[in-house]
């Protein structure tokens, strides 16, 4: 289509309908319960992961080998672990690892997955089919068994954690991008861009990024949730976060054994806790996509 | 067809052969001598020695994976260095195991799935659509450590009417087997309950508005004959798509649920290779996960096509 043809807004029309879009998403996502619910969940997490410390009766650290096992009561709410720490303080400090390595770990993965997306879907062609193969092939594995090769290979730490569940990501969230950048290529506006002359690098960068900011900004809730699920995975088979810090996960792996000898305490909060959060994480992806979709 | 099929197919071989590059990249990223890590450390240099030549890991990387591939490719998929025994049989033994353990998981939330998607389809913006709705999801996204770790409490513990380890004894009648393996099974049904409802929600709720169905309820076809005849058949073709590719998710889920159930099956077996950095079976474990999901992706590719044929010459996309 010639440019000609169609007449051109003027840039500041184009502004003014974006921020409108922008505001009328904002409206509709403060004003779903969803999005209200899973915000006070995480939040609550958050605020138990910074100021748990100073808040819980016990340190969660502390071992008290008189009172190993116990029960919930009224001193220990959740009752003692095998070296008598308290689960209570346990389980409100447990989501620390979890929200500094999942977080850091799909921003990670966003970024690359989104350089990857706009230069396979703005180039196509050869680019496109040689990364597409690769993508291929990470998909092909699932999470957790990338995971445990990547941390096998590359040895545990937090910080393999986020690399190894960040390039996971990537290839994921490249597709999306990808398939967005399809659909934008094809507007006037890129074409205008490209008989102005800009460079490739500022079309996909300057032009085509704000434009699909949408698909990545779900791509990446929805990821940050599969991250707390992979991570508390990992952290159970012992390829996760390590001890001695508390983490739901791996207190799950640690206090398993003991769950025979009717000790159910030692596990069943931490699987709660898990749940809340992870559920938590996912109201809020979907409530942000349904407010997407409605504005 | 066969085009289609050869093309998907060469396809799939490419993407195996970059698995197999990223798989040993892996290996060659650890730190350390396999023969060192086998003998532990107080075993003599000269031992050392004799095993890596032994294992082949005193060669170059290039030619260890020209060693390795060639290998593969001919079926031999190398020597356990966990078991010192070969991989090929102890990796069959365990897909056998957790083939039973999936087919339990698949016979349980196929049809569950479904029909709860057709449900919610036929009750559209009703509160049992959203009650099933809100269940799916959640189900999905919890994972199953927490699902596994509760059943057990509950049916393992507390009322104590489910064996809380999934092995059997050698020999066992197939009643015993499952009996043992629908603990384990019921986590896995879980998470891929929702996929699975959302999926024939959404394609039930877009049959019942197309034009075919609206015809046959204005030429007076009952609602049921209508729906079996019309709606079901084309509301399923997404599904099968889902449920095929769910099978890599499968795998993954497999690792967990039979860690936390102790099953022998393959799931176990990987994590067991990696907990032990027994690099041969890791390796061979994680090509044969890539190949499962090709071939099941290109199965749902295929059925697809046979039922839809819109998209039967199509080709790849």
């Amino acid at each position: 289509m010639s440019i000609g043809s169609v007449p051109i807004e003027s840039a500041a029309a184009v502004n003014s309908a974006q921020a409108e879009l922008r505001s009328e998403f904002r409206r509709n996502l403060v004003h779903s319960k969803t999005f209200r619910v899973g915000a006070g969940i995480l939040g609550f997490w958050i605020l138990a992961a910074i100021f748990g410390n100073l808040l819980v009766p016990h340190d969660p650290l502390a071992q008290n080998l008189v009172a190993i096992n116990q029960a919930p009561s009224g001193s220990h709410w959740f009752g003692t672990d095998q070296l008598g720490r308290d689960m209570f303080a346990r389980v409100i400090t447990g989501a620390r690892d979890i929200l500094i390595v999942a977080p850091l770990a799909t921003l990670i993965g966003t970024v690359l997955g989104t350089a990857l997306g706009l230069v396979m879907g703005y180039f196509r062609g050869a680019v496109d089919e040689v990364i597409g193969r690769v993508v291929e092939a990470f998909l092909a594995l699932p999470l957790v068994v990338t995971g445990i090769l990547g941390v096998t290979a590359l040895g545990q730490s937090n910080t393999t954690l986020i690399i190894v569940i960040g390039i996971v990501f990537a290839p994921l969230i490249a597709r999306t991008v990808r398939a967005a950048v399809l659909l934008e290529r094809e507007l006037d506006y890129v074409s205008a861009a490209r008989l102005r002359g800009e460079t490739s690098r500022y079309i996909m960068f300057v032009e085509i990024l704000p434009n699909v900011l949408a698909p990545i900004m779900v791509e990446f809730t929805v990821r940050l949730g599969y991250a707390v699920f992979t991570i508390i995975t990992l952290s159970f088979l012992g390829f996760g976060i390590q001890p001695p810090s508390a983490n739901w996960g791996l207190e799950i792996s640690t206090n398993y054994g003991q769950v025979t000898a009717g000790y159910w305490w030692e596990v069943l909060f931490d699987a709660l806790a898990i749940a809340t959060l992870v559920v938590g994480v996912n109201m809020i992806a979907n409530s942000i996509e349904s407010a997407l979709d409605s504005s | 067809m066969l085009v289609f099929i050869l093309k998907r197919l060469g396809l799939g071989l490419i993407t195996l052969w970059i698995l197999s590059l990223i798989v040993f990249s892996a290996a060659q990223l650890l730190p350390g001598d396999p023969a060192r890590a086998i003998l532990g450390p107080l075993a003599a240099p000269s031992a050392v020695t004799a095993l890596a030549h032994q294992l082949g890991t005193d060669k170059s990387v290039l030619s260890q994976y020209g060693t390795w591939i060639g290998h593969v490719v001919t079926g031999n998929l190398g020597t356990s260095h966990q078991y010192q025994a070969a991989v090929g049989p102890l990796l069959t033994t365990a897909l056998g195991n957790s083939l039973k353990l999936a087919a339990l998981a698949f016979v349980l939330v196929v049809p569950l799935g479904i029909l709860g998607g057709v449900i919610a389809a036929l009750n559209v913006g009703k509160p049992l659509d959203r009650v099933i709705s809100v269940v799916g999801l959640t189900a999905t996204v919890i994972p199953e450590v927490v699902s596994g770790i509760v059943l057990i409490l509950i049916f393992g513990i507390a009322l104590n009417v489910l064996p809380i380890s999934a092995d059997t004894p050698p020999g066992a009648g197939i009643g015993t087997q499952i009996y043992h393996l629908i603990m384990p099974a019921i986590p896995l049904t879980l998470i891929l309950f929702g996929y699975i409802e959302q999926m024939a929600r959404a394609g039930t709720v877009e049959a019942l508005a197309s034009d075919y169905a609206r015809t046959a309820t204005l030429k007076g076809l009952p609602r049921g004959v209508m729906i079996r005849r019309h709606v079901l058949r084309n509301s399923l073709l997404p599904t099968i798509t889902v449920i095929a590719s769910q099978i890599g998710y499968l795998i993954g889920g497999l690792v967990l649920v039979e860690v936390l159930f102790h099953y022998n099956g393959f799931g176990q077996l990987i994590y067991r290779a990696a907990t032990s950095k027994d690099f041969p079976m890791l390796e061979a474990g994680v090509l044969v996960i890539g190949a499962a999901y090709m071939v099941a992706t290109l199965i749902a590719d295929i059925i697809y096509s046979l039922l839809n044929p819109r998209i039967r010459y199509r080709g790849v996309e």
